[in-house]
C-alpha cells in the first residue's frame, strides 16, 4: 500500500512539471505584463525595465522556470508576488487558503450528512412517495447552479428576512492546526449560506449515487445471506449494504473536489469571501506570474491528492480491491 | 391448401416487430417528465434559433432613461443597469447555452467515439500508446486548464493585430461574440471521458460472435467498425453525452460569470448573473429572468437525460 502511494505521487510529479511550466510559457506569451497598470497611470519605460530586471523577467523562459522550480524545491518559496507590493505568494496563499479550505470541507461534510441518508431512505422506500419526492428534489438541486442559488439565499435569508449575514467570513485567526476556526456565533451565521450553496449541488449528486448503487446492492446474494444468519435490518444494511454500496459514491468524490473547487470562485465572489478563488481569477487578469503559477499548483496538487484518497478509500470500503 | 392455414394464420395474434430504436421511443413517451423536459428543450433551441424574430429589443441597445426599469407593459423581465431589455438579452442568452451544448457535445462524441473505436479495436501496442495519452490528460485538472486557455485566448484577441491563420481565427472568434474560444477550450479536453467509455463498450463488444462471423465472411476493419460496431455502442454514447450537456452549460456560465466567457455585449446567462447579483440588494428583478432559464434549462436536460437513459436500458422494462 505504502509503496503504491509513493509511486502514484512519484508519477503525478511529471504532471505537475508539465503543467506549471504550461502555465509559466502561457502566461508570458499572454500580450501585456504586469507593470503595465492598464487603465492607470503607466509607468516609464526605464523604470518598467528595472523592475522586469529585479525580478528576471528579461531572462528566457526556461531560465526563469528553473528559477522558480529551485526556490520552490530548496526553499518552498512561490515567489513575491508582482502586483501586491512586498508581499510574496507564500504569505497571500496562507492567508486566503485556509478560509477555501473551511468553505469547502463544510460544504462536503453538509453534502455528504444529506445526501447519503436522502439518498438511503429513497432505496430501502423504493417507489414510494419518499423515494420520488428525495429523487426529484436530487435533480432540482443538481441543476440549480451556485451563481443562481447563492444571490437567491442571500434575498431570502439576509435581505428579506434578516437572519443572517449577507456577506463576508466570521472566522477569527489564529486557526487551530492552521485552518479550524474558533466556533464562534459570528463564523456559523456567516458560513450558513455560502455553505448551503456550495453544499446543496453536492449532496444532490451524493443522494442520487447512493440510492442507485444500494438499489443494486440490496439484491446481491450476501444481503440476504447477512438476513438469513438472522442479523438486524438495521446491522444489514449499514454494516454489509451501505458500506459497499458507497464505493461509487467515493469515485464521485474526486470530480466532486473539482466542482468545490469551481464552486468556491463563484461562491467567494457573490459572498466577498477572502479565499483564495478570487486571487486566482485576479491574478490572471493582473498578469502578477508568480501568483498564478503558485495558486494553479496548489489546485492541481490538491485535486492529484483527492483522487489519489478516493483510490485509497476504495481498497478499505472494498477488500477485493488491492494495490500493489 | 388455403382455409386451414389462413384460419391458423388469423388465429395466432401478430406479434408487431419493433425495432429497439421505437421500444425505446415508446418508453420514453411513457415518461412524463421527460416529455415535458423535451418540449422545454426545444422551445429553447427554438428561441435560440429565432432570437431575430422574437425578443422585443435589440440585446445590446441602451435605454439609459429606463435603467433598472421594473417589469411592465414596456419591458416584460425590465431593464439591467444600463436600460437593456432583460427578456431580448435572455433569448439571446440562449443561443450561446445551446450553441456550447450543441458544439461541445458533438465534439466529444466525434473525437471521443472515434478515439475510443480505433484504441479498442485494434489493441495492443496502439491501445497502449492511446490510452496513456488518456491517462496523463486525465491527470489534468481540466477545469484549470480551460481557464488558463480562455486567458490566453482572450489577451491574444485583445491584441487583435495579427495575420494568417490565427488573425483569421481572431476576426471569426469576434464575429461570434468570443465563442469560438469557448469552444475550442471546451472541446479539446472533454471528449476524454467519452474516449474511455467508447474503448470499454468495444472491448466487451469485439469478442461477440457476430464480429467473429463478419470477420469469417472477410468484412474489412472499416466496415467492420462502422456497420457493426458503431451501431451497437452509439445508444450508450449518447446517453452519456446527453447526460454530460448540463455540465457543458454550466462551465460557459461559470466562465462568463468570473469574466472569461463570451465578450460584452454578447448577452450570456452567466454574464447577466454577474451583473446582476451585484445590484441584487435594490434591484433584485433583473436576476429573475436569466436565473429562471438557467436552471430550467439545465433541469429539462437532465430529466431528457435521464429519460433516455432509462428509455435505452432494456433491462428496465419488460
Amino acid at each position: 500500500m505504502t509503496r503504491y502511494i509513493v509511486r502514484r505521487l512519484l508519477f503525478s510529479i511529471p504532471v505537475f512539471v508539465a503543467l506549471t511550466f504550461a502555465t509559466f510559457a502561457l502566461m508570458r506569451a499572454i500580450p501585456g505584463g504586469p507593470f503595465d497598470f492598464a487603465g492607470e497611470r503607466g509607468l516609464p519605460a526605464s523604470i518598467v525595465q528595472n523592475m522586469e530586471r529585479k525580478y528576471h523577467l528579461d531572462e528566457p523562459i526556461w531560465k526563469q522556470y528553473g528559477r522558480w522550480l529551485w526556490d520552490l524545491v530548496a526553499h518552498a518559496d512561490l515567489g513575491p508576488s508582482l502586483r501586491q507590493r512586498g508581499r510574496s505568494v507564500n504569505d497571500i496563499v496562507g492567508e486566503s487558503f485556509p478560509i477555501s479550505i473551511q468553505l469547502g470541507l463544510m460544504a462536503l461534510a453538509l453534502a455528504l450528512l444529506i445526501g447519503i441518508p436522502a439518498g438511503t431512505l429513497a432505496a430501502l422506500k423504493q417507489n414510494s412517495i419518499v423515494d420520488y419526492s428525495s429523487t426529484f428534489m436530487a435533480i432540482v438541486g443538481v441543476s440549480i447552479p451556485n451563481m443562481v442559488l447563492g444571490p437567491l439565499l442571500i434575498w431570502i435569508f439576509a435581505l428579506g428576512l434578516n437572519w443572517l449575514p449577507v456577506s463576508l467570513w466570521g472566522a477569527e485567526r489564529p486557526f487551530l492546526l492552521g485552518f479550524l476556526p474558533k466556533p464562534t456565533l459570528k463564523f456559523f451565521s456567516h458560513a450558513v449560506l455560502p455553505v448551503f450553496t456550495l453544499g446543496t449541488g453536492l449532496s444532490a449528486s451524493i443522494a442520487r449515487l447512493t440510492r442507485a448503487s444500494l438499489l443494486q446492492v440490496i439484491r446481491e446474494d450476501y444481503i440476504r445471506t447477512a438476513r438469513a444468519k438472522g442479523l438486524g435490518e438495521w446491522i444489514v444494511i449499514i454494516r454489509h449494504a451501505l458500506k459497499n454500496s458507497l464505493i461509487p459514491v467515493v469515485t464521485i468524490l474526486g470530480p466532486m473536489f473539482a466542482a468545490i473547487v469551481t464552486g468556491t470562485f463563484v461562491v467567494e465572489q457573490i459572498f466577498g469571501i477572502p479565499g483564495m478563488g478570487k486571487h486566482f481569477v485576479t491574478s490572471i487578469g493582473n498578469r502578477d506570474y508568480p501568483l498564478i503559477v503558485g495558486v494553479t499548483l496548489i489546485y492541481a496538487v490538491l485535486l492529484v491528492i483527492a483522487n489519489l484518497m478516493v483510490d485509497m478509500t476504495y481498497a478499505w470500503l472494498d477488500p477485493r480491491v488491492r494495490y500493489q | 391448401m388455403a382455409a386451414g392455414e389462413v384460419a391458423l394464420r388469423l388465429a395466432i395474434p401478430q406479434r408487431r416487430e419493433r425495432s429497439p430504436w421505437a421500444m425505446a421511443l415508446r418508453q420514453l413517451l411513457r415518461n412524463r417528465l421527460a416529455v415535458v423536459s423535451a418540449i422545454f428543450v426545444t422551445l429553447v433551441i427554438g428561441g435560440a434559433i429565432f432570437a431575430d424574430l422574437i425578443s422585443p429589443y435589440d440585446f445590446a441597445t441602451n435605454h439609459l432613461k429606463d435603467n433598472y426599469a421594473l417589469p411592465g407593459s414596456t419591458y416584460l423581465m425590465g431593464a439591467d443597469a444600463l436600460g437593456r431589455d432583460i427578456l431580448s438579452r435572455t433569448i439571446y442568452g440562449a443561443r450561446v447555452s445551446i450553441a456550447v451544448a450543441v458544439v461541445a457535445a458533438t465534439v466529444s462524441l466525434v473525437v471521443g467515439i472515434t478515439y475510443g473505436l480505433v484504441s479498442g479495436y485494434f489493441g495492443g501496442r496502439i491501445d497502449d500508446i492511446m490510452m496513456r495519452i488518456v491517462d496523463f490528460l486525465y491527470g489534468l485538472p481540466i477545469l484549470i486548464v480551460i481557464i488558463l486557455m480562455q486567458v490566453y485566448f482572450k489577451a491574444l484577441s485583445r491584441r487583435g493585430s495579427a495575420v494568417g491563420l490565427v488573425g483569421l481565427i481572431i476576426g471569426a472568434n469576434k464575429a461570434m461574440g468570443g465563442l469560438l474560444f469557448i469552444f475550442i477550450a471546451m472541446g479539446l479536453l472533454n471528449w476524454i471521458g467519452m474516449a474511455r467509455i467508447t474503448r470499454g463498450q468495444v472491448l466487451s463488444y469485439k469478442e461477440k460472435e457476430f464480429i467473429e462471423a463478419a470477420h469469417m465472411v472477410g468484412a474489412n476493419n472499416v466496415r467492420i467498425i462502422f456497420r457493426h460496431l458503431l451501431p451497437n455502442i452509439l445508444g450508450p454514447c449518447i446517453v452519456q453525452e446527453t447526460l454530460s450537456i448540463p455540465a457543458y452549460i454550466l462551465t460557459e456560465a461559470f466562465l462568463s460569470f468570473i469574466g472569461l466567457g463570451v465578450d460584452p455585449p454578447t448577452p450570456s446567462w452567466g454574464i447577466m448573473l454577474q451583473e446582476g447579483y451585484q445590484a441584487l440588494r435594490s434591484y433584485s428583478h433583473v436576476l429573475v429572468a436569466p436565473s429562471m432559464a438557467l436552471t430550467l434549462t439545465v433541469l429539462a436536460f437532465n430529466f431528457l437525460g435521464d429519460g433516455l437513459r432509462d428509455a435505452l436500458d432494456p433491462r428496465l422494462y419488460e
